[in-house]
Order: structure tokens, then sequence, then C-alpha cells
């Protein structure tokens, strides 16, 4: 705790200091400054600063102020000695706008003689960054929200929860954040990314090697936190009550946490309630599939950014064909465009119709209709004999009607087989309830929610 | 403060220092230069807390002082002044200029608000060098650096000092050039080697203001570095960082080597590049017909284009993609008729070496096929 009381000395002694000098000179002279060591013996303290610029100022015009306002609160004070501290300058040239000589996306294809590494400090990957996240109204709130926390680090939207289906951009988004933080303050916040992964490996070496300690100290002294999947979490007690625990500390400390998820908090199984009520105390913010237009803006980029050369209404069909994941979205038009140079022949619609089909292949496990009827009863808790009977009460007819539209999406069975396995009903109420569902997906978020799970547990129990 | 000055030493200092003045909002008196006099030399300094220039003119003296007035007015005036002979002197905190048929008053600043120029420490240990052969130096590898906000430690250049050698280098991590300077061409009392990284913007003001004529004295301590010459100090902080470890990218040996005619290589490159798009992409072939090299670049909305250049070459045949802006910038810091194309493979990186110059080559990675 001795950092602790240097930091609080120092702020005191900041304190006073503000009001005695002008605030250019201030800001310009001692802001980035920090008392780095006391040696208790000889009273000696040692004082931080940026630059040489600053040491010279302060030692010359300061030094009188700073050594009595010192020894106002710590008498036992008598020799204060500057030093410049290595710390990351601010930048000398500044790029203009618009005259970027050439942006990342137009390099990429370059290769690089020296990999841009991913940052050991801050475990972000320089390659997101917000300027090639493209935001559409699948995900304009999440996108306003990461840049309201951008503008104000740790106050205004404390913690940021940020959901959504797989690949659609979640990650992109936090590590774009994360980079920007970095780049906006000049270093001067600490940002650690972690996947819930890395999270939960630390966790297990700090037990197992008795440095818990080190693991501590690590997640808890940084300015900015943001964790990637945060659901995987859910379940492992010890580290769940660690995470628990870090969230406090940084939460009191105003320290900004950001958190992504593929669900809202709500819905993450087997996590704590006192978690889940944190996670949802500050901004939560969805990712939801992208719009049409979204999706063609996407392709467009990804292909502008490559240079390559595909015809409009290749990626319009793209953007068509690919609906619920970019991931997927870029996979189909990577091998759209594999098939052309390869083809030399431009890309017809039956062809792509195949590629598709290819990249988009479901996961198909032995899955059988039973297991749906069963996963989907034991969520809504009705037992599979209701589902099967006559009953036309609410809370039977929409797990009937889910069940109906899982049989047909995940199976592909025929409309009859399905009516006469839920209780001998007729094809065109399976077709009725089907098109219902795959309607309101889009529309209502609950149910959309409610359908990922049930199919999650289907694939698990398989 | 009370001095005359001539006209065109007044120009010249100021030309010297105006690379110095900073752009920090928070303080003011940065646009602001400060002149003083010492030692009966009149100093002009200008300071971005990043560097600072200094310069020292000569004049007459008669009373010493200092004073300090915004940058852009006073170069302003003194540019269009044409009389021999100014006379500078200050009235409180403001300049007053004067010559035979002209006067202005220029408001000025404490100069006591004028930030203080930091000190190097150990003055006696330091490289000297020609002026020239340390700007012709930096001129062969600072086309290789580029500003980057994501690798600060990129920003510069390595200045590596080894005792019988200088080595220095740029990269932006696309491309990377290194020039040695031997012993033999500087003196210097520096018991060890060091390493340390320049900022891309001191070696600008180095290439803009420092003359060819004469010695430069460097100066190195651990977060700063002076250079000196009679007239003009530059002091400059270093970037705080790790230089990447380059060494396991440049090639030791290659399968193709072929030496070409380099202004003819720079007007093939630039003409074929026309087709190249917006990554600059050109293809060049060594084929069956090995007295030939063969350019190229196409675009399936633009067209294509094809160059034929006579070779001298060895080893295996090849196609391989570069971006044209990258090679022309290789040629660029080359002085030599012919250069020398050192390749392995359309993957591997590639290198351009100088037939005459063996302290220089110049490394760059193919566009991946």
């Amino acid at each position: 705790m001795v950092n602790a009381n240097l930091n609080d000395l120092w702020r005191g002694v900041l304190g006073e200091i503000e009001i005695q000098i002008s605030r250019p000179n201030f800001l310009t002279w001692l802001k980035s400054s920090r008392l780095i060591n006391k040696k208790e013996s000889e009273g000696t303290v040692i004082v931080g600063l940026p630059n040489n610029f600053a040491k010279e100022w302060v030692k010359n015009r300061y030094h009188k102020l700073i050594l009595g306002s010192l020894r106002n609160m710590d008498s036992s004070i008598k020799v204060v000695e500057y030093i410049v501290e290595r710390q990351p300058q601010p930048d000398l040239i500044k790029t203009k706008k618009g005259d970027q000589p050439e942006t990342f996306a137009e390099i990429e294809k370059q290769k690089p003689l020296i990999e841009l590494k991913i940052d050991s400090e801050t475990n972000l990957n320089p390659r997101y960054t917000l300027k090639s996240f493209i935001v559409g109204s699948s995900n304009e709130l999440a996108y306003a929200a990461v840049t309201a926390v951008i503008k104000d680090v740790g106050k205004k939207y404390n913690p940021l929860f940020i959901y959504g289906g797989v690949g659609l951009g979640k990650t992109h988004l936090l590590q774009a954040t994360g980079n920007e933080i970095k780049s906006v303050y000049k270093n001067q916040i600490k940002v650690l990314y972690v996947s819930s992964e890395k999270f939960l490996n630390d966790m297990l070496w700090g037990i197992r090697n008795n440095k818990m300690d080190d693991i501590k100290k690590r997640y808890r002294n940084t300015d900015v936190l943001i964790i990637d999947d945060i659901q995987f979490i859910g379940g492992k007690e010890r580290t769940e009550e660690e995470f628990f625990h870090t969230f406090n500390v940084l939460y009191e400390n105003n320290k900004q946490i950001i958190m992504s998820s593929d669900r809202a908090p709500a819905a993450i199984p087997i996590i704590e309630e006192r978690l889940r009520s944190r996670f949802e105390g500050g901004m939560i913010a969805d990712i939801s599939y992208p719009d049409y237009e979204t999706r063609l803006a996407i392709l467009r980029t990804k292909a502008q950014e490559n240079r390559w050369q595909i015809e409009d209404k290749a990626l319009e069909l793209i953007a068509n064909k690919v609906k619920k994941n970019i991931r997927e979205l870029e996979g189909v038009l990577n091998k759209v465009v594999f098939y052309q140079d390869i083809k030399k022949d431009k890309i017809n619609a039956q062809k792509l119709e195949e590629i598709v089909n290819e990249v988009v292949r479901v996961n198909t496990k032995n899955i059988s209709a039973n297991d749906v009827i069963k996963t989907v009863g034991e969520f809504f808790e009705i037992s599979p004999a209701d589902m099967m009977a006559k009953c036309k009460k609410k809370e039977v007819v929409e797990p009937r009607q889910i069940t109906m539209y899982l049989l047909r999406e995940m199976l592909n069975s025929s409309y009859p087989s399905i009516g006469e396995k839920l209780g001998k009903r007729d094809h065109t109420t399976v077709i009725h309830a089907c098109t219902k569902i795959s309607r309101e997906i889009n529309q209502n978020s609950v149910l959309n929610q409610k359908i990922i799970l049930i199919k999650e547990m289907i694939n698990k129990s398989a | 403060m009370r001095l005359i000055i001539l006209n065109n030493n007044l120009k010249e200092a100021l030309r010297s220092i105006g690379g110095g003045i900073g752009d920090n909002s928070n303080l003011p008196i940065l646009k602001n230069i400060l002149i003083k006099t010492e030692d009966n030399k009149i100093i002009f300094s200008t300071t971005n807390l990043e560097l600072a220039i200094s310069y020292l003119a000569s004049g007459k003296i008669i009373e010493e002082g200092s004073l300090t007035v915004p940058f852009g007015i006073f170069s302003s005036i003194i540019g269009n002044l044409t009389t021999e002979r100014i006379t500078l002197e200050n009235k409180d905190y403001n300049l007053l200029i004067k010559t035979d048929n002209y006067e202005a008053t220029v408001q000025g600043l404490n100069p006591e608000d004028f930030p203080i120029i930091p000190k190097i420490n150990n003055v006696d240990k330091y490289i000297k060098i020609g002026s020239e052969i340390f700007k012709n130096a930096l001129l062969k590898i600072i086309n290789s650096i580029q500003y980057s906000e994501i690798r600060p430690e990129i920003n510069g250049c390595l200045f590596s000092y080894q005792i019988d050698y200088l080595k220095l280098t740029g990269t932006d991590s696309f491309r990377l050039a290194e020039k040695n300077i031997s012993a033999d061409q500087f003196k210097s009392n520096f018991e060890e080697g060091f390493e340390t990284i320049l900022p891309l913007k001191t070696i600008q003001e180095i290439l803009r203001v420092i003359s060819n004529e004469g010695d430069l004295s460097i100066f190195i301590s651990q977060n700063q570095a002076l250079f000196k010459t009679n007239e003009l100090e530059i002091i400059s902080r270093l970037i705080d960082g790790k230089f990447p470890d380059y060494q396991s990218i440049v090639p030791q040996d290659f399968k193709t080597e072929l030496v070409v005619n380099k202004t003819e290589l720079a007007n093939a490159l630039k003409l074929t590049s026309i087709f190249s798009g917006r990554v600059n992409e050109v293809k060049l072939k060594i084929g069956e017909n090995k007295k030939f090299l063969e350019i190229y670049s196409a675009d399936n909305a633009l067209g294509e284009n094809h160059y034929l250049l006579p070779i001298k070459t060895s080893g295996d045949n090849l196609i391989i993609s570069f971006n044209c802006k990258y090679l022309l910038d290789g040629l660029k810091s080359l002085e030599d008729k012919e250069v020398i194309l050192g390749l392995n493979g359309d993957n591997q990186p590639a290198m351009i070496k100088s037939p005459a110059d063996k302290n220089w080559f110049y490394v760059l990675g193919p566009i991946k096929s």
C-alpha cells in the first residue's frame, strides 16, 4: 500500500500547487508527474517527470512550492529529487486527415517484414480499429456506447456489456475500443484485454502455483479491463468469485469494465445472481444480425480492401444468401473470389448457392426429433405429452410452434412428418408455425435468445 | 536588451530555428522565439518540448538581455525587410524593430516564462563527424521511415554506435534500410557501444537546417541527444522503446541476383505502375530469356502494360510482385548508375544493393501472391 500513499501524498501536493500557478503551466509541466519513491531514512522523495523540459522547469521554478507543500503534509521529507521517467511521448508529427499515405487495409496484402505483434501488455491486436468497424442499424447502439466510453472512460457507461450472436463483430468492437483508448490517451490509461478463457487459465495458474496475488495485482492494476466471451465463466465457481471481487475493486475505483457475451446477462445460465445484477447495472447494448445494407457494405469494404474484382451483383447475391454471421459472409466472399481466380470466370447464381451451402453447413450431429421435442419441453417446463395434445393454451402453443420451427430448420423434416410427430397435426398448421417463428425471430429479440439457447441445449444433449 | 544585427544573419537564424516552433495549445509561449544575449553571442531559440533548436548569431550587442515574441509575426517582418542593418531592442516585454526608415513594436511575453532548454549532462563524451557524411547517411535511410501511431519505436531511426562503426537503420515494417558509417569517417571517445532511437522529426530538422560544411558533434545521454555545429544546437528527446530485432529478416544470399541500370529501372517502374491501382502492385518476371527483366502491371478495369529491360542475371527464374512505391524509394536512396537486386523466390524479402557502397542496403517485402 506504499504506492497508494505516495499517490495520495502527490495528489495533495498537486492540489495545492494547482491553485498557485496558471492552468496552462500546470497542465504542461505537472499533469503527468508522479511521486516515484520515498526513502524514509534520508527523507528523500523522487519525483518523475515526463521529459527533460519539464524536469528543468519544475526544478528551477516550482521546487520551493513542491518542497513546501510536501513538508506541510509530511515533515520528514527534506530533499526532493527530479528524474525523467521513461514513458511514451505524445506524437511528434501529425498526419493530416485524408492524407494518409496508406491505410491499413491497403497494405494488408503487402507482407510486413516485421510482423505487427499483439501488444504483450494489453493483449490487443492492432489490426482491429474502429475505423474498419462498419456501423449499421444492428450495431449502432453498441457502437455509440463504446464511443461514449472512449470519451469518458470509467464514468459514463460502467460496466459496458455488449452481447450478440457468433461472428457479428463483438471481438472486433471490443479490441478496437481498447486500441482507440490506447491511442486517444497516449498510453496514459492502462488497457487490458483478455478472453474469459485466458482469465480462467490465469486463475488456475495462480491457484496451482500459489501466485494468486500476482494475478490479482495484474487484473486490478488496470484502468480498462476488457473481457471477451464472459459467458464462459458461468459455473466456474472460483473464477466467478475472483471475477466478482476484481469487478468490485475496479468498479469502486471508477475503472472501466467492458464485457461481451453471446447472450444478455439475464440469459447466461448458472451465473451467480450477484454477478448478474452487476452486469446489468451499467449499459447493456446488443449487436443483432446485420441488415441487408450493412452486409452489403461489409462485403464492399472487404472487396475494396483486398482489391478484389467482383461484380456488385455477386456481392448482392452473397449479402442476400448469408444473413446471420459476418464471419461466414467473409468466408463466402473469400471462396467466391478464389473460384473466380481459378476459373477466370464470373460466378453464377447456382455456383454461389453451392458455395454458400458449403460454408454455412450446419453442424449436423445425430439429432433426433425426440431430442428436439424433449429439450423444448424441458426449456419451457412442459411435458412432451402436452405438446402432442390438442391443447391451445398460450403456454403450450408457443413451445409447440418453436418445436415445429426447429424440426424444420435443424432436421429438415417435411411438414407432414412434423405434423405427424406432434399429435397428428395438419401440415398447413406446421407451415404456419414455421413462417410465423421465422418472421418473429427477426423482430423479437427475446424469442431469438430463447431459440439460440434451445439450439445450444439440443446440440449439447445430442 | 539592445543589439544590431545584419539582415542576412537574422534571416538565416530564423530559417534555422523555425522548425522548432511548438503547437501546444496549453502553452502559447511555445509559438514564440526566445532571443537572448550570452558571451557576446546572440542566441535565437525555439522549442516544442520534444526538441529545441538554438542558433548562435553574431552581431553588435549594445545592452545584454532577453525577450520573447511570436515567431510568425517576427519572421514575416524580417522576411520583408531589405535594409542591411536591423536594430532589436526591448521595451518592457515588447520588441522594438528599427531600421533607417522602419519601426515596429511586437508584443512579447515575459522571457522568464519561456521553457528552460535542458542541458546534456555528459558533454565530455561525443561523436564528431563531417556534417555532410552524417546527412548523406540519414538521407539513405529516411525514405523507409514512416510515421505510425501504433508503433512509436519505429517512428525514428536506430542509432547504433559500435565503436568501430556507426549504424543507422530505418523501417516502417514493410521495408528497411541500413547504412553503416565506418570508424575512419568519424571520431569518438565513447568507450562502449550503445543503441538509441532518434525521432523522425529530429532527423528531418537535422537534414533541413544543418549545412553540409563543417563538422557535427553528437552528444548522447540517457534520454536526450544534442547535435551541435558552430552555429546550431538541436537538442532532442530520444524514443523510448526497443527497435525491432531485424537481423533475421535481412537475407544473406540470393537465389536470383540481377544487375540493372538504375535510371532505366526507375523509369520502367514509373511507366508500368500506371496500371497498378491503389496498392501500387507491379510484377517483375525473369523468364527463359535471361537477358531481360519483364516488368508489368494490369488492372481489370483499366488495361495492362509490359516493359522489357535489359539486365545481367544469374540464378532462378521467378515472378515477384512489389509495391512500386517501395521499390522506387529504395532506388531513390542510391547514387550509383547500376543497382543490384537480390531475390529469393516470390515470398521472401528482396534486397536492393549498391555495387559501390557495401555499407548500405534496402530490404523490402514482396506483395503476397
